[in-house]
């Protein structure tokens, strides 16, 4: 197994790496053992081999050794020669010596074949004389071919080597075998299973046929409980949503359907959501869609009422508390007043909802001014006056650059006119006497019937005596001016002004009245159709 | 050890035990089943006696010289060929006989000549002074000198 096939057939199937390593960790360890025995095989089998050999060396001299004998015993060189030529033809013998009893060389194999060193395991034998027993005439050397033993061992441990060799493809090819049926291929059956399967509806997995009793029958168990356990967990989970769907869009169909406008903006009044109704109304002009456009500012969509609706979400994001406030809105469709409640509902969100109070708020206006008018003449009456001054005190207050007069009438001569023409009369003398001040009057002054004939006048500004007087004169003369009654007669009636100057921050509406009050009175006493001022405010009021 | 690797080379276990047997009864058996042997010389060969070695390497064609530096040839007896082979190297005929074979067939020499009778031998070596040759001890006279005695 060289590194470049395995990491070939690694890219190629990666899906049995698990096999190929095992097989290969087996079969290393098989080539380790089987290197050993064959190196001990060859160890031993060389040992023979020269035992072997050595026999068979003997063998040879023992043929050839009565030639020998006679070779040496005659000194016969080419006699001994033959004898050397003979053994030469062996295969297993390197070189031959025939030497006589004082050392003398007979005759020798050819030098050349390895060299005529005696070699380690070189065989001496003595030669004996062939006629005389026990006479020792020479010796024959005979050097075993080293190479040719070699190649004796090797020939014999080729087989070995073959059925080793055999052995480890078998073994290396039922292992591949063994453990990709075993092993690799039920684990891509499970792989493959779990890629393809839908957890959530509670498919399992099949354990591999012949794999019910083992580790990966186990496994397939296990996988198959925590896959129920996951299917179930995801059926609750599904479960739960779909009722938060439903329950979202119930409360969804109360949002969209609710009659009141419902938005949900963040705390810089850009809407996130609104509904139907908050469509059709509050953002009529902009044609937004139900359901939120983004981007809408619901400042700008309130208009003028925009800078009271940042306060009070202001308020609602900072306080963290719900927040209630009636605006009136110009719409499309006119004046509308709402009750804005807001509520925060998140660090980021304010949820509003703009009650249509305009009806409430109509009607509330109309007792309102049903109850301050006088229905005779159609001016303020007495709680209209009351009223109005306190709000106009209030005001001066606040604001030391207003300023305001009052001024207290008193008809003269209306009883005569009632008594001669009749109430009639006097009503309609009333009204023309409540038209003709009106007319004189500037558009900020308060005019109001206090009752009977008596009249007052809230005037607005900052007035200096001379044009306070204008505006008496002024009063006296359009008063004086003939009556046109219902009877076709002309009534006559006057006119006494007392007037008082509201100069005195600290004067309560109650002290003003009673220096005009008095004032009037004495315009009165001073012969009628006159007016007079109030003096300078005495300590006392 | 390799003495008797030989023998087994060379005639095996039974003619080694037979040879031991004729050796043991060679005594009692000497006067009346065979005639002593002697190597007879000339007279003027100018030696008493020749050792069993020296006789063993002129007659198996080893050596062409006696000891003393005088050229000798051997000569065989006919009547009693047998007999002096067997007591001087322990050798059949067939076998001396293969083994000049051998050595004609390489060139390297032949056999000694052969002599029919007592008589011719002992004609033959009086008169050649380098001839060696043997025969009973009975025939041997004044004309030639006995320089060994095969015990049979």
């Amino acid at each position: 197994m060289n590194h470049n096939n395995k990491g070939k057939i690694r890219r190629r199937v990666p899906q049995i790496r698990l096999t190929l390593r095992s097989a290969a960790l087996i079969l290393a360890v098989l080539v380790g053992l089987g290197l050993m025995f064959l190196g001990v095989g060859i160890v031993l089998l060389a040992d023979n081999e020269r035992d072997r050999q050595s026999d068979s060396i003997q063998g040879l001299i023992s043929t050839v050794e009565r030639t020998a004998e006679i070779a040496v015993f005659l000194q016969d060189g080419e006699l001994a020669q033959e004898v050397v030529a003979g053994l030469e033809q062996n295969s297993s013998v390197q070189a031959v010596t025939l030497r006589d009893d004082q050392g003398q060389v007979i005759a020798r194999s050819a030098p050349g074949n390895r060299g005529q060193a005696v070699s380690a395991g070189t065989v001496r034998r003595p030669i004996g004389s062939p006629f005389t027993p026990g006479q020792i005439i020479g010796s024959i050397e005979l050097t075993p071919d080293r190479d040719q033993l070699e190649r004796q061992v090797i020939l014999r441990i080729r087989p070995a080597i073959l059925f080793f060799l055999i052995f480890l493809a078998v073994t290396g090819a039922t292992l591949l075998v063994v453990l990709y049926w075993q092993i690799t291929r039920p684990i891509q059956t499970i792989s493959r299973r779990l890629h393809r399967m839908d957890a959530a509806s509670g498919e399992r997995i099949d354990t591999p046929r012949s794999h019910e009793n083992n580790e990966i029958g186990t496994l397939v168990g296990d996988v198959n409980r925590i896959i129920d356990r996951m299917a179930a967990l995801v059926a609750t989970e599904r479960s739960l949503r779909l009722q938060r769907e439903l329950e979202e869009t119930r409360f969804r169909a109360i949002f969209d359907n609710a009659g009141s406008p419902i938005f949900l903006v963040n705390p810089n009044g850009v809407l996130k959501s609104f509904n139907l109704a908050f469509s059709r109304t509050l953002a009529a002009d902009a044609s937004a869609e139900a359901g939120g456009q983004q981007g809408l500012s619901l400042y700008s969509l309130l208009g003028d009422s925009g800078e009271a609706m940042r306060d009070l979400i202001g308020e609602a994001a900072s306080s963290g508390r719900p927040q209630t406030a009636e605006l009136e809105v110009d719409l499309p469709m006119g004046k509308r007043w709402y009750q804005m409640v807001v509520n925060p509902v998140s660090d980021d969100e304010v949820q509003g909802i703009a009650n249509d109070i305009t009806e409430h708020k109509v009607a509330q206006k109309d007792a309102e001014e049903q109850a301050t008018t006088d229905s005779l003449t159609g001016i303020g009456n007495r709680l209209g006056f009351d009223r109005h001054l306190a709000t106009v005190f209030e005001s001066c207050r606040r604001r030391s650059d207003r300023h305001i007069a009052l001024m207290m009438l008193d008809l003269d001569h209306f009883k005569e006119l009632n008594d001669s023409h009749g109430h009639q009369a006097g009503d309609q003398a009333l009204a023309k006497v409540a038209e003709r001040l009106q007319h004189v009057l500037r558009g900020g002054d308060y005019l109001a019937r206090l009752g009977g004939d008596e009249f007052a006048i809230i005037l607005d500004g900052p007035l200096d005596d001379q044009a306070l007087e204008v505006i008496a004169d002024k009063i006296i003369a359009s008063l004086n001016q003939p009556l046109q009654l219902p009877d076709g007669a002309q009534g006559h009636v006057g006119v006494s002004i007392g007037i008082a100057i509201h100069d005195r921050r600290e004067e309560a509406a109650n002290a003003l009245i009673k220096r005009a009050d008095t004032a009037m009175y004495a315009a009165k006493a001073a012969g009628r159709n006159t007016w007079r001022r109030a003096p300078e405010e005495a300590a006392a009021g | 050890m390799n003495r008797a690797i030989g023998s087994r080379h060379w005639a095996g276990a039974t003619s080694f035990w037979l040879c031991l047997c004729l050796f043991l009864g060679s005594g009692l058996l000497a006067a009346s089943v065979r005639a002593e042997l002697v190597v007879i010389m000339h007279p003027d060969s100018a030696l008493p006696s020749l050792s069993r070695q020296a006789i063993v390497n002129i007659f198996m064609g080893r050596h062409f010289r006696l000891p003393g530096g005088g050229a000798v040839v051997p000569v065989d007896n006919q009547c009693c060929r047998e007999q002096f082979y067997r007591d001087l190297v322990d050798k059949t005929l067939p076998e001396i006989n293969s083994y000049w074979a051998r050595l004609v067939f390489s060139g390297r020499g032949s056999p000694p000549q052969k002599i029919s009778t007592d008589a011719e031998m002992l004609d033959l070596v009086s008169q050649n002074p380098g001839v060696i040759g043997y025969v009973e001890r009975s025939v041997v006279d004044a004309r030639v000198t006995v320089v060994y005695a095969l015990s049979p």
